[in-house]
């Protein structure tokens, strides 16, 4: 790992396009602003993580699994259309 | 942007709306495009097929998982009581191209345990797509109370 030394309101380089900048450093905690394109997506690295565990969890479930949760919403769920949208009937009209 | 519900009789039926992804979603690198199908004809649960193959490697799908491509189950977020209300940053709103919150349709993705009862529903990431453009995005949300896993059933019954 590269490990490099900087002050407040100093910033590393990744890349030709990505900047990450020392904000502020107040005891243990450090603020870190990241600049970064569109298509490089900044996240903190425990929530990626978890998230990304979550999608492979939720990937490709068998057509029975499919089948028994679209049972289980369509018969334990409020009726459809659901609670809580009562906003969509306010739309105006074109 | 504070996104209302869309409600599920929204969902575009036919043609079969596929959705791009700019972005893959975290975990499933290098898919973009997933088409919305409907699972059953009076159930909110769609069914998000992947049209793209996954690269080998970590990101396909564990063993012990249906073969051929990869899906995510998901349903509108307006079938969830309780308040839940989606507060798209202002980039993803720009990135997403939308217009106002009647172009938003959000989607949560459901992860299936044993049986429904141990679904969970990942309420920090929920899948916010773009209507008109059906342009899509798995959006991190800035709020850390909102749970990755939330049981399914207690959103369809907490009201």
């Amino acid at each position: 790992m590269l490990v490099l030394s900087r002050r407040v309101g100093e910033s590393i380089m990744i890349g030709d396009d990505v900047v990450v900048t020392v904000l502020e450093v107040r005891g243990d905690v450090v603020r870190i602003g990241v600049a970064a394109p569109r298509e490089i997506a900044v996240h903190r690295e425990e929530v990626y993580r978890e998230l990304a565990e979550a999608n492979q969890q939720a990937a490709s479930p068998s057509d029975a699994v499919v089948d028994a949760l679209a049972r289980a919403v369509r018969s334990g769920g409020p009726p459809v259309p659901g609670q809580g949208t009562s906003t969509s009937d306010s739309r105006p009209s074109p | 942007m504070t996104v209302t519900q869309a409600a599920p009789e929204t969902l575009p039926a036919a043609p079969v709306p596929v959705l791009q992804f700019d972005r893959a979603m975290p975990g499933l690198p290098g898919l973009y495009r997933f088409a919305l199908v409907a699972v059953e004809e009076d159930s909110p649960v769609r069914l998000l097929r992947c049209l793209d193959v996954a690269p080998p490697g970590p990101g396909a799908p564990p063993a012990g998982r249906a073969a051929g491509p990869v899906s995510l189950v998901v349903v509108p977020a307006a079938i969830a009581t309780g308040g839940y209300v989606v507060e798209l940053p202002d980039d993803e709103v720009a990135e997403l191209g939308l217009q106002g919150s009647e172009d938003a349709l959000v989607l949560l993705v459901i992860t299936p345990g044993d049986t429904p009862a141990q679904a969970t529903v990942n309420l920090m990431a929920p899948i916010v797509v773009n209507l008109r453009t059906l342009a899509a995005a798995q959006v991190l949300l800035d709020d850390v109370r909102l749970p990755v896993r939330a049981r399914l059933l207690d959103l369809l019954n907490s009201s």
